[in-house]
């Protein structure tokens, strides 16, 4: 019978899945501390520092219904306000952030509350269950990806994935690249001058999705390389390796090329509006795309495939750009109910739908099972992630010495002088390693290092 | 035993002492709200920005290390603050002379009793009365290089689409967009025109004076102190331009991060980099001295406006003259 035929590839690729996740899990172990002091949670209000809209007044609804007493107060993210509120000792209890970026510095900088003695007592998220993409939360005191935790995902993807449009892609007379099969960066490029429709200077089709010259894009391509950005112990730069030059060039060229949006071009929306308006052949977007584009543009779903991280050299990763879950402050009032709804959001019953939908993958491995396989589309992109997840990896971007975000626009500054000017990639380079390490400099100066 | 005295007899010396007593209670408790205001809201924070400015704060942490004048040094040596310093004060530079001189012949012309007149007054002032969002982003839509109206029409005469908004194109936008609400000068400078006497403007054509020589001598001197607070309003708010900077940057909903990445290098103007400091990189002291730096800047500029003009204004009153008793 064709149906259970079906099925029974779908609970193939799951097992498959599943024990990947499960042999890579083991490899990031962290070992945290046991438990001592009974988790407590108190009743009253439990504010929530979010993206307005993201945790629904549904999911509040049946959070505060499971949890008798706790009444959740929302406040839009706001890094301003943020730091006002941790200034003055009176934080939210639970903060929205993407684990990457922010973990060595709210945990060295003690902000964040370490929250081994909550996940040892969790029966909700057991450490075996826990996915290893969450060590992007954790911090040892020198190194992210190991020590005790500080957050969990809520739901994540392996960032540097694209997506195309097949119809697009065929039409420009390109040969459909096996989807799990990474192509090179070179291939990708050549691929999106194809697809890239211009008349008097106007662009009516970018072929390529947005690439942002960032700490994360840089690191990442690097990485595929076998390259990185920071020294082991985070706190110089060099972009002038060879791997970071190649990254470099590839992302100038681009940006010269402008097949697509870039720092000197920048997008006026992110890339799925753009690509459901069919503006864009491409989409730079993890796994969380498809089931953006089931509740957006269903019928865009029978055109698009999903395709693995692309390489600059030989070495295959696939990191998380994000991992964007929640942290307790170490200041919050009420940390046992922050951590109720952790539990909640991130691996109970608040998370089901959202897995569920394709809205990003979950941060256990036993969820994995709720992800869509229904539609050939669904099927092909999971089949796709399930290939991918073996390849994901911490890539330690970040460091305690300055948010990403300080990065990343000394990054941007630089980089769109750079190009506006015809500077070379070489000169950009040793730009970027001063005006990085000045700010790294700074920071580590103020931590007394 | 004190006599009893009717109410409404006190002797005239204590009747003057208590309405001046109450006079000075209402006084005080009219200017309290406002005192206190300006004491909390104003006086308050710039003081404690002002003692921010000798730490290295990162905003977040509990402890603010001293550092005394070492952010002022920086920003008197950084070459991306002067840079920035720099771009802010070319921007007062263009700014200031085309509004004020913009400003001040339009509404020379509206004043004129031409056919009309209503209406051209109605539609240079209503960009004035546009928020400066909404205008921003009309604006933003207009410049945009695939979809915008300035490219269409640029294409009518073969001209291939420009990336207006990016490069050092998107300071010629930001021109734009500041000068955009002129129409608020030209209000302000028809009002002061309808001050000029008639009969003064009458003298100078009795004495066969043209229009030029009237409007040197007699209307520039009866306006000169409106001329003066306009360049004042102008300058200062010039080289407090944010808003139409960030508006006008291309942002989406990746959050905050656009703003500090997507700003086009040429309007990255002094109070962007501000922001950048104290937003992007956590540095609150060293914004907090770079802001200190710039009211200073703000001050000496006004000083030497005031310097300058005080030697051209014309008071019909002279504003030191002590107020007369009522």
């Amino acid at each position: 019978m064709p149906h259970s035929a079906l099925s029974r590839r779908s609970v193939l690729t799951s097992a498959g899945f599943i024990a990947g996740a499960a042999a890579l899990s083991a490899c990031g172990n962290s070992g945290t501390t046991a438990s001592k002091t009974p988790v407590k949670a108190k009743t009253g209000t439990l504010t929530i520092m979010s993206v307005q809209g993201e945790i629904t007044p549904a999911e509040v609804a049946a959070f505060e219904k499971a949890h008798p007493g706790v009444k959740i107060k929302q406040i839009n993210t706001d890094p301003t306000r943020l730091n006002a509120m941790l200034a003055a000792g009176n934080p939210p209890d639970v903060v929205r952030d993407a684990g990457t970026d922010v973990t060595p510095y709210i945990a060295s900088r003690g902000i964040a509350l370490n929250l081994d003695e909550y996940f040892a007592q969790s029966t909700v998220l057991k450490e075996s269950d826990i996915l290893p993409i969450n060590n992007v939360w954790k911090w040892n005191g020198t190194a992210q990806g190991k020590g005790s935790r500080y957050g969990i995902a809520k739901d994540w993807s392996q960032d540097s994935m694209w997506w195309y449009n097949s119809d697009m892609w065929s039409a420009a007379g390109l040969k459909a690249p096996d989807p799990s099969q990474p192509i090179t960066y070179d291939e990708l490029a050549d691929a999106a001058k194809k697809l890239t429709k211009t008349s008097g200077g106007k662009t009516s089709v970018y072929g390529l999705f947005t690439t942002t010259a960032s700490m994360n894009r840089i690191g990442a391509m690097a990485a595929t390389a076998g390259g990185r950005i920071l020294s082991e112990d985070l706190g110089t730069a060099d972009f002038t390796s060879p791997e970071a030059i190649a990254a470099l060039t590839w992302l100038v060229d681009v940006a010269k090329a402008k097949t697509g949006y870039s720092l000197i071009n920048p997008s006026p929306d992110w890339d799925g509006p753009e690509y459901v308006a069919g503006k864009q052949a491409t989409s730079g977007q993890g796994y969380w795309f498809g089931g953006f584009l089931g509740s957006t543009a269903k019928a865009y779903q029978s055109k698009t495939v999903f395709a693995a991280a692309p390489m600059l050299g030989k070495k295959r990763v696939s990191p998380s750009f994000g991992a964007v879950g929640y942290w307790i402050p170490a200041k919050a009032s009420n940390p046992g109910a922050a951590f109720q709804f952790i539990e909640w959001y991130c691996g109970g019953a608040g998370a089901h739908d959202r897995i569920a939908a394709g809205n990003g993958l979950p941060s256990l491995k036993s969820m994995l099972s709720l992800l869509p396989q229904t539609t050939a589309f669904d099927k092909a992109a999971f089949k796709v992630q399930s290939d991918e997840l073996a390849y994901v990896d911490v890539l330690g971007n970040a460091t305690p010495y300055a948010q990403t975000t300080a990065l990343d626009t000394t990054i941007a500054k630089a980089f769109t002088a750079a190009v506006g000017s015809g500077t070379s990639v070489a000169k950009l380079a040793d730009q970027l390693t001063k005006d990085v390490n000045a700010v790294l400099a700074n920071g580590k100066k103020l931590a007394g290092k | 035993m004190r006599p009893h005295r009717p109410r409404g007899a006190e002797p005239a010396g204590r009747r003057r002492l208590g309405r001046s007593r109450s006079e000075a209670l209402a006084f005080y408790g009219f200017v309290s709200p406002w005192v206190i205001g300006t004491a909390l809201l104003t006086l308050f924070p710039v003081g404690y920005a002002v003692y921010l400015s000798f730490t290295a704060w990162d905003g977040i942490s509990p402890v603010k290390p001293w550092v005394g004048l070492d952010n002022y040094h920086e920003v008197l040596t950084s070459g991306d603050t002067m840079a920035s310093l720099t771009k802010t004060l070319l921007l007062v530079a263009i700014i200031v002379p085309t509004t004020i001189i913009g400003s001040l012949l339009l509404a020379v012309l509206l004043n004129e009793k031409v056919r009309g007149r209503t209406v051209f007054r109605t539609l240079i002032y209503i960009p004035a009365i546009v928020p400066p969002v909404a205008a921003s982003l009309i604006w933003k839509v207009a410049f945009d290089q695939n979809s915008g109206a300035v490219n269409r029409f640029l294409r009518m005469f073969g001209v291939t689409a420009v990336s207006w908004l990016t490069g050092s194109r998107a300071f010629v936008v930001l021109i734009v967009v500041l000068l955009w609400s002129i129409g608020a000068g030209i209000i302000i400078f028809l009002a002061a025109l309808q001050t000029v006497p008639a009969e003064q403007l009458e003298a100078v054509k009795l004495d066969g004076g043209g229009p030029l020589t009237a409007f040197r001598h007699v209307t520039l001197p009866v306006i000169s102190p409106v001329l003066l607070f306009q360049t004042v309003l102008v300058t200062i708010t010039t080289l407090q331009t944010f808003v139409p900077v960030l508006l006008l940057s291309p942002l989406s909903d990746h959050g905050m991060q656009d703003v500090y990445t997507n700003i086009p290098n040429a309007n990255r103007v002094y109070m962007v980099d501000v922001y950048q400091q104290f937003f992007a990189y956590s540095r609150y002291g060293y914004g907090s001295a770079m802001l200190t730096v710039f009211f200073l800047v703000i001050v000496a500029l006004t000083a030497v406006i005031f310097k300058v003009a005080g030697r051209t204004v014309f008071y019909a009153v002279d504003p030191n003259a002590p107020a007369k008793e009522g």
